[in-house]
């Protein structure tokens, strides 16, 4: 039991990269119009934050650094505000995101309107991070958030035609898909985006040292990547399929959380959409944790301030100050009425920025013996680093033109 | 002084020739007091903020990145306190003779 | 292909680059707490002009706080807005920088002190151990 919760970090982790509110949709809209031909890219991400938060997790459980601090080290302050800057404002965003994500998930499950769950949400999230405990946050979200694995399920209770999904999979459009291929590319930058998010790594890092990582668990940091990424991408994918499988077919589109819903209810009646439904609440809920907190994270970090749950809260004051002011600034956008899904497709904008700033400086450290001793980086390691480099930053310049260019996927 | 003061101003010979700007300045450390003793200036050709350090360290990983880098810096070169005639808000104005030390970390 | 350069003659003492091993580092205190960055240092012996060929100039404190502001955005700050840690009260100098004394007297740990006391501290459970 213990091992399995050992994982749970991971698995929280890779809740914001691949099931948050934004993945939710996206995963499912991609499904219903590109069927499986986008899912290499789903893979390829998992392949990229696995590597990276691998890293960053050996760098904090060995340096006692977490990545937000190295940035600013690495980048210095002028480079390294820039990145603050772009991170903080995805973080903003993806929280307020979230918070409404909840809202959503909470409206699908009771028929009450969101803007009377936007305040209980917002709340529900400041007094779990005020309060409990690192590990039982990770761990109950984390475990509940595998209810989505009934997407999976779904899949197989669907007897889908899987020649047709197979043909998919190999890059041949279904039939149904009329998309051009600059909507294909804004959407293959969106997901991938989305599943190396930098707050995954802000998160993954703080938490090894609110874990208080040593060394010594450097197998179990790679045990919770490697676990929980996979698993993160798996859900992604199993939401496209079943939207592949049920939606695309007949030409439905996915605007809103409760089309994700509809291949679940076919395939499992209303037991499987209760457990979807847990599994949306649980997702969103982590994932607004998990925003939230990098927020602080990632801000405390580059200022020295202190930091960590595992900090008394007035001994961590501007910390805890940061992330009331973020929740209070989401509650309030979101009371004017603001679209949760929309926002996070804005964030895409400033990742353009984020990800090759986060994600250079950690493969520099990771290579630095006066951080890592000997435990530095392999070269396989480096080489796959420099390849997701040069992907990175690939994506980062094309993902802007293609958002104007493609209408942001409309 | 304040140290944000000294870096990046250009930097002079006595003929008036531009050398490069100053991307760093080094210090000794005595290993009790911890009092820390200026050296001298790193002289580079342009303010590298973001790939700091890889043409004085020994790091070689990863590969192309650190080969990148001492191929870009491979102008840098340290001058000691001593060469130094003076050192106004406008530029570091170095003596007669100076001698270009190798930027290396010991 | 020019020569390599020679190199300096050896000095004792460990030798440390302000923007490499200094500049941006995280400030600890006695007890392992974090207190600032280092956003910049104040250099002792040192003023514009002659350099006469005596001097040696310390690092005589730590800045940090409203100085960012300036290295970010340009201009100069006015010298009594600094936040200032005596160099004297470093005891390690790693990744990271340790100083001998605890943080919670230091001029730069203010806010966060007040903070902690008069907002933070009054919300129910802010002042309880999180296990």
């Amino acid at each position: 039991m213990k091992a399995v919760l050992g994982l749970a970090l991971g698995v929280l982790t890779a809740i914001g990269g691949f099931v948050d509110i934004g993945d939710l949709v996206t995963s499912s809209v991609v499904g219903s119009r590109f069927g499986l031909t986008l899912v290499w890219v789903i893979v390829v991400g998992v392949v990229g934050i696995c590597l990276f938060a691998q890293m960053s997790g050996r760098v904090a459980a060995v340096s006692g650094r977490a990545t937000f601090e190295i940035i600013r080290e690495r980048l210095g302050a002028r480079v390294g505000f820039a990145n603050l800057a772009a991170s903080f404002l995805i973080n903003l965003m993806t929280l307020t995101a979230e918070v409404g994500g909840i809202a959503l998930s909470l409206q699908l499950a009771s028929g009450l309107q969101p803007v009377l769950w936007i305040p209980v949400a917002a709340i529900a999230v400041w007094l779990v991070i005020w309060r409990v405990k690192f590990s039982v946050l990770e761990n109950v979200t984390g475990l509940l958030g595998l209810a989505l694995v009934v997407f999976a399920v779904a899949v197989f209770l669907l007897h889908p035609d899987w020649a047709a999904l197979g043909s998919q999979l190999a890059l041949r459009p279904p039939p149904q898909s009329s998309e051009s291929a600059v909507t294909y590319w804004y959407f293959a930058i969106a997901l991938f985006g989305s599943a190396m998010t930098p707050y995954e790594v802000f998160f993954f890092s703080s938490g090894a040292i609110e874990e208080h990582w040593t060394p010594k668990d450097l197998g179990q940091s790679r045990v919770n990547v490697l676990v929980g990424f996979p698993l993160g991408g798996l859900l992604s994918i199993s939401i496209a399929v079943t939207a592949a499988v049920v939606l695309l077919p007949q030409m439905i589109a996915v605007t809103s959380l409760s089309q994700v819903l509809l291949p679940v209810a076919q395939a499992g009646g209303t037991i499987a959409v209760i457990i979807a439904l847990l599994g949306f609440v649980a997702a969103t809920f982590g994932a607004a944790l998990e925003t939230t907190l990098s927020s602080g994270y990632s801000l405390a970090q580059y200022f020295g301030w202190s930091w960590g749950k595992f900090r008394r809260p007035a001994q961590a004051a501007r910390f805890h100050l940061t992330m009331i002011i973020g929740l209070l600034i989401g509650l309030g956008v979101l009371l004017t009425g603001a679209d949760p899904v929309q926002i996070t497709e804005y964030s895409v904008v400033f990742s353009a920025i984020a990800l090759p700033l986060t994600y250079l400086p950690i493969l520099i450290v990771a290579n630095d013996h006066e951080y890592m001793g000997d435990r530095v980086n392999g070269r396989l390691t480096n080489l796959l680093g420099l390849v997701f480099l040069v992907i990175i930053l690939i994506a980062s310049i094309a993902a802007i033109p293609l958002m104007i260019l493609s209408a942001a996927g409309s | 002084m304040i140290l944000t003061e000294l870096l990046a101003l250009p930097v002079l010979d006595a003929a008036g020739t531009r050398l490069g700007i100053v991307t760093d300045v080094r210090f000794a450390v005595d290993p009790d007091s911890l009092e820390a003793t200026l050296q001298g200036f790193l002289i580079g050709r342009r303010d590298h903020s973001v790939f700091l350090g890889y043409e004085r360290k020994s790091e070689t990983a990863p590969a192309l990145i650190a080969r990148f880098l001492r191929w870009r810096e491979r102008g840098t070169f340290l001058i000691l306190l001593d060469d130094v005639r003076s050192i106004e808000p406008d530029g570091v104005r170095l003596r007669e003779t100076y001698t270009r030390y190798s930027p290396a970390l010991p | 292909m020019t020569a390599p350069l020679p190199r300096p003659p050896r000095v004792p003492g460990r030798i440390l680059d302000a923007r490499l091993h200094l500049l941006d580092r995280q400030v600890l205190d006695v007890d392992g707490e974090p207190v600032t960055t280092v956003d910049d240092l104040e250099l002792g012996d040192l003023q514009f002009g002659e350099r006469p060929r005596s001097a040696a100039p310390t690092i005589t404190a730590l800045i940090s706080g409203p100085i960012l502001t300036t290295r970010l955005f340009g201009g100069r700050a006015p010298r009594g807005r600094l936040g200032r840690i005596g160099w004297e009260v470093v005891a390690g100098i790693d990744i990271v920088l340790t100083l001998g004394i605890p943080g919670g007297g230091l001029e730069v740990s203010w806010f966060e002190g007040w903070l902690g006391e008069h907002v933070i501290g009054r919300i129910p459970g802010g002042r309880h151990d999180p296990d």
